[in-house]
């Protein structure tokens, strides 16, 4: 009996106990719990671009314009892609897809770093499309110009190349992680299971979505390097039925434009884009921004506004010519320049003062390639001004349906080839050529300086076992093969955009007297001299 | 007491709050600012998003996120090449460049922007002067390629369809207006569930025009919108279709029948429950809105015909017109402005038999009972009102029921005009006077219109056509200059 109430008692004294400790127990729990919450709430929410404020050349290389807080990668996951899916890229690295990198940086121009819904994302800036490198032989050290036209990077194969890996059974969610993992990244347990229930499939299903958004791709001719449809990830974002939409205006690749001088641009309300469908300095911006992924609610406006601001200044100027200049020639050239091209492209690399410059010319006396402009619509202006709805002060207003093709200034010019807005002739003095004589085929992604013709080198096939890209302005080679294509000599001649193979790609226009194409070879010779020092 | 005190004051701060916070979501806003009158006319609000107002981030998106839907509704009934992309764009509303919507479309911040249309949306004209040229937009010009029913297909289609859904349309606004915690609550709870239902009532409500002849571009059935929907009259079978009319110069219109039956008989009336029909209540302000669009319209004056004019030719042409055509379309003429019986005209029937006095008294009833003044309506007259010729050359295809295609074939005997023809391609046909209606590019773009179809008949007006060739020629002339 004793034994018995004694074992109560002590039993009840523990339970007793026990309770106290309980309550401890829970409430130190709950604390706990709150604490985690508060900490992956912070964290999730933390948004810290990777900035360079101090330096603006490097922040519009390496800075951020919003588009990583929608469409930013995992920093680890970015550096494992080469090596998780290496069959899918024409060489080794992200390099062989035109990437650039610098000394001393971990990451390629045209790239941004932002730590946004945990995790250091990477994503496309500016520069992946508007900058560029330059040799003086095979042998040099190529030089990075900002502001320059990435005439190397191809961004069609690197749509191609996140599709395929995407697609491909390795990107699993442990694959991934473990290739992220071995090309250096540190994750805690968890971003471990934050990467592989939630990230990894996200990101896959997101690449395949946007490689259905981005099947306006295959209506169109191969973009090559330094080339890309640039409106159509506008018409993406807007969902068209690309199925719907006539072959006629289904082709819109350009060349990437320079960004060079852009206040005495703003300064004269040049109509902006090849087309001149835009006169707003700042809308251009907004527009270009998309295909970054810096979408209305998304954009990081400080930085925008930071290099909006130094693309504006002074500083922001191409590179002089570095290699020697015929001074007898290329005064001689000045004059044919003064009488042939200055009203339409001004009257040097600095001075834009010309009637025309920054006009409109129309399509039939340009007479250039018309599909880029057929493949601007008057249903995609309208369109456009629902975008920056929310933001009446940067809402899309300014958008205009045009005629033809905008008189661009020529500053920093050596940089800019292959020349006309699709990027057909390969050098300045082929350009001075007959359209009849200018090369039906040439090599694109060559970054040597060919200091002859102006322009990059065009003629060679490859270097190092990697291959340039072959640009046809129409169909080359056997006349009973071509024979059997649609439109084989890409001719446009009612200046409407015929379909077919090779259409976007004509090298023809800007051609007749009055464009110098007639002057003897010595007189197109010293214009080239004279254009070396825009 | 002083914890009463103390939970008084909290509960008194919370209902502040969240009234504050009901006001800014649901109340604040409301003024809009325009540049000229031309742009309210065109932008401007009737105060319909009250009643029939779509939030706007919701509205911008759905073409977005239906394009197969926009697809199938934009082009229904028109030729293989008419686009079904561009949004809004494809249902053939004029979009100048460099606006947030269409012509007709307003957006009004009340709490959140609300869309809602105006006059403009029907009474737009767009057109072109070659097949790649630019569009022009004529304001107070009929909307010919406006495809009304097709937009209110899509939209039903779309509330019908599994992906409207705060799922699915909360991260597309997401990418476009900053959403905070409420405003993310507000679209999933209220406002993206609401409008689904909203348009599924207003299917419903429109649920009689299924049965009858498809609107067609630049057309809608003017008077069965108010019967069915505001007076709620049982459903009959008949077919009212009627092309929208150009609102010029109608401050000339003084003591005429207006509507093209005579429905109305001063301008005022007519814009009241014209507002009234775009959910604009008889409310604050509605007076004198109305009143302000009818001084607007009263002197809107159309364009000008955009090619040369023989003046001698168009001279002679006048006396033609004089002799034949003056006593019911000149200015002043003997019966311009009045009702020709039908028995008389021998055009359509339909649009006359749709519409009856017993109709008209139900509808001065409820409008009435609205608070609406001075907006009674009339039975159709018996027969169609002969109007004086404004901007005649934009108003093409002709008729009450749009359907002879330009001038020259309404000059024409009524067998010898086209049975078949494509309507809603916006090209002029600056020769015949109207818009092209046959060849390639009208049969791809333009919708079949088959004047065989209840309220389509192509018959009656048969007058002029026996003059000779050149008398018609002539007066062609002078009608491109009215």
């Amino acid at each position: 009996m004793m034994a018995a109430r004694r074992l109560r008692h002590r039993l009840c004294a523990g339970l007793r106990y026990c309770w106290r400790m309980r309550r401890r127990f829970v409430t130190l729990a709950l604390l706990l719990i709150v604490l985690a919450v508060a900490y992956l709430y912070a964290d999730y929410s933390r948004d810290e671009p990777e900035t360079f404020f101090d330096d603006p050349v490097r922040q519009f290389k390496y800075g951020s314009t919003g588009g990583d807080r929608l469409a930013g990668i995992p920093e680890g996951i970015f550096k494992a892609l080469p090596q998780l899916c290496p069959e899918y890229l024409p060489g080794k690295g992200w390099e062989s897809l035109g990437f650039i990198f610098e000394d001393g940086m971990d990451r390629p121009v045209g790239t941004s770093k932002r730590y946004s819904l945990g995790f250091e994302r990477i994503s496309l800036n500016c520069a992946a499309c508007h900058a560029g490198t330059y040799r003086a032989t095979p042998q040099s050290r190529p030089v990075v110009v900002a502001g320059m036209p990435a005439h190397r990077i191809d961004l069609g194969k690197l749509e191609q190349f996140l599709t395929q890996c995407a697609l491909d059974e390795k990107f699993n969610p442990w694959q991934v992680v473990q290739a992220a993992e071995r090309a250096g990244a540190h994750y805690s347990l968890r971003q471990r299971l934050l990467l592989e229930y939630v990230a990894v499939p996200a990101i896959k299903e997101a690449l395949i979505l946007a490689r259905f958004r981005f099947r306006f791709l295959d209506r169109e001719v191969t973009s090559g390097p330094g080339r890309f449809d640039t409106f159509g990830p506008e018409k993406a974002l807007l969902n068209w039925p690309f199925e719907l939409v006539p072959a006629s205006q289904s082709v819109g690749i350009v060349d990437f434009p320079s960004l060079w001088l852009q206040e005495p641009r703003a300064a004269k309300d040049m109509h902006l884009h090849w087309d001149g469908n835009n006169d707003s300095v700042d809308e251009r911006n907004r527009s270009a921004g998309f295909g970054t992924g810096a979408v209305p609610a998304f954009v990081d406006r400080p930085a925008m506004t930071f290099t909006a601001n130094w693309l504006r200044s002074d500083a922001n100027q191409p590179p002089k010519y570095p290699f020697p200049i015929d001074n007898v020639a290329a005064e001689h050239g000045k004059a044919l320049y003064v009488e042939y091209c200055a009203a339409c492209h001004g009257a040097s690399g600095r001075d834009f003062s010309g009637a025309r410059v920054g006009q409109v010319e129309p399509i039939t006396s340009i007479r250039t390639d018309p599909c880029r402009l057929d493949n601007y619509t008057h249903a995609l202006t309208a369109e456009q001004g629902n975008l920056y709805a929310a933001y009446p002060d940067e809402r899309f207003s300014h958008f205009r349906k045009t005629d033809g093709y905008a008189n661009l200034p020529l500053d920093g010019i050596w940089l800019r080839g292959p020349y006309l807005h699709n990027g057909s002739v390969p050098t300045v003095r082929d350009l001075l050529d007959r359209a009849d004589d200018r090369p039906k085929a040439f090599y694109r992604g060559n970054d040597v300086i060919d200091q002859k013709r102006l322009g990059f080198v065009s003629t060679v096939a490859g270097e190092a076992g990697a291959k340039f890209f072959r640009y046809e302005t129409q169909c080359v080679g056997d006349a009973a093969v071509c024979a059997q294509e649609a439109n084989p000599e890409n001719r446009h001649d009612a200046n409407v955009c015929v379909p077919g193979k090779w259409a976007g790609n004509s090298n023809r226009g800007h051609d007749g007297a009055a464009y110098g194409t007639n002057l003897p070879p010595e007189d197109k010779d010293a214009i080239v001299e004279f254009l070396k020092t825009f | 007491m002083q914890r009463i005190a103390v939970v008084l004051i909290a509960v008194a701060v919370l209902a502040l709050a969240a009234g504050g916070i009901v006001w800014s979501k649901y109340f604040a806003g409301g003024t809009q600012t325009f540049a000229s009158d031309r742009d309210r006319f065109t932008y401007g609000s009737l105060n319909g998003e009250l009643l029939a107002g779509i939030p706007y981030p919701i509205f911008m998106i759905l073409p977005r996120v239906f394009p197969d839907l926009v697809a199938q509704y934009a082009t229904e009934g028109y030729g293989p090449a008419k686009v079904g992309f561009g949004g809004y764009g494809a249902f053939g509303l004029a979009w100048e460049e460099g606006q947030r919507l269409p012509a007709g479309l307003s957006i009004k911040r009340l709490g959140y922007e609300r869309v809602s249309l105006n006059c403009a949306v029907c009474h737009t004209a767009s057109y072109r002067l070659t097949p790649d040229g630019p569009p022009h937009f004529a304001v107070g010009g009929p909307a010919h390629t406006l495809n009304l029913q097709g937009l209110l297909r899509f939209l039903f289609a779309a509330a019908h369809d599994r992906r409207f859904t705060a799922a699915r349309l909360l991260p597309e606004i997401a990418v476009h207006f900053p959403l905070d915690a409420i405003d993310q609550a507000n679209y999933a709870l209220v406002l993206i569930p609401a409008t689904r239902n909203a348009l599924k009532l207003a299917e419903h409500e429109l649920g009689w025009m299924n049965g009858k002849p498809a609107w067609g571009p630049g057309r809608d059935d003017a008077f069965n919108l108010p019967k069915f929907i505001l007076t709620q009259t049982p459903w009959d079978d008949s077919v009212g279709n009627t092309d929208f009319p150009a609102i010029w110069r109608l401050g000339n219109r003084q003591g005429q029948l207006l509507h093209s039956a005579g429905e109305a008989k001063n301008l005022y009336a007519v814009v009241a429950t014209s507002a009234i029909g775009i959910g604009s209540l008889p409310h604050a302000g509605f007076s004198r809105r109305n009143e302000w669009l009818t001084s607007f319209i009263g002197k809107l004056e159309p364009p000008p015909f955009p090619k040369a004019i023989d003046a001698a030719l168009s001279e002679r042409g006048k006396a033609v017109f004089g002799e034949r055509c003056g006593m019911c379309h000149a200015e002043g003429g003997a019966r311009t402005g009045r009702a020709i019986p039908l028995a008389e005209i021998g055009t359509d029937p339909e649009h006359v038999r749709a519409w009856r006095q017993h109709d008209a008294d139900r509808m001065n009833a409820v409008t009435a009972a609205l608070g609406a003044s001075h907006a009674e309506v009339e039975g159709a007259q018996g027969g169609y009102v002969a109007r004086p010729l404004v901007g005649l050359w934009l108003l093409g295809p002709y008729l009450h029921n749009g359907s002879v295609p330009t001038l020259s074939d309404l000059l024409s005997p009524a067998t010898q005009r086209p049975a078949v023809f494509y309507r809603g391609y916006d090209v002029v046909d600056a020769d015949h006077v109207g818009f092209v209606s046959t060849g390639v590019a009208a049969e791809a773009n333009g919708f079949r219109f088959d004047t065989a179809q209840r309220g389509n008949a192509n018959t009656g007006h048969d007058y002029g056509t026996d003059l000779g060739d050149a008398d018609k020629h002539a007066l062609l002339e002078y009608l491109k200059s009215l």
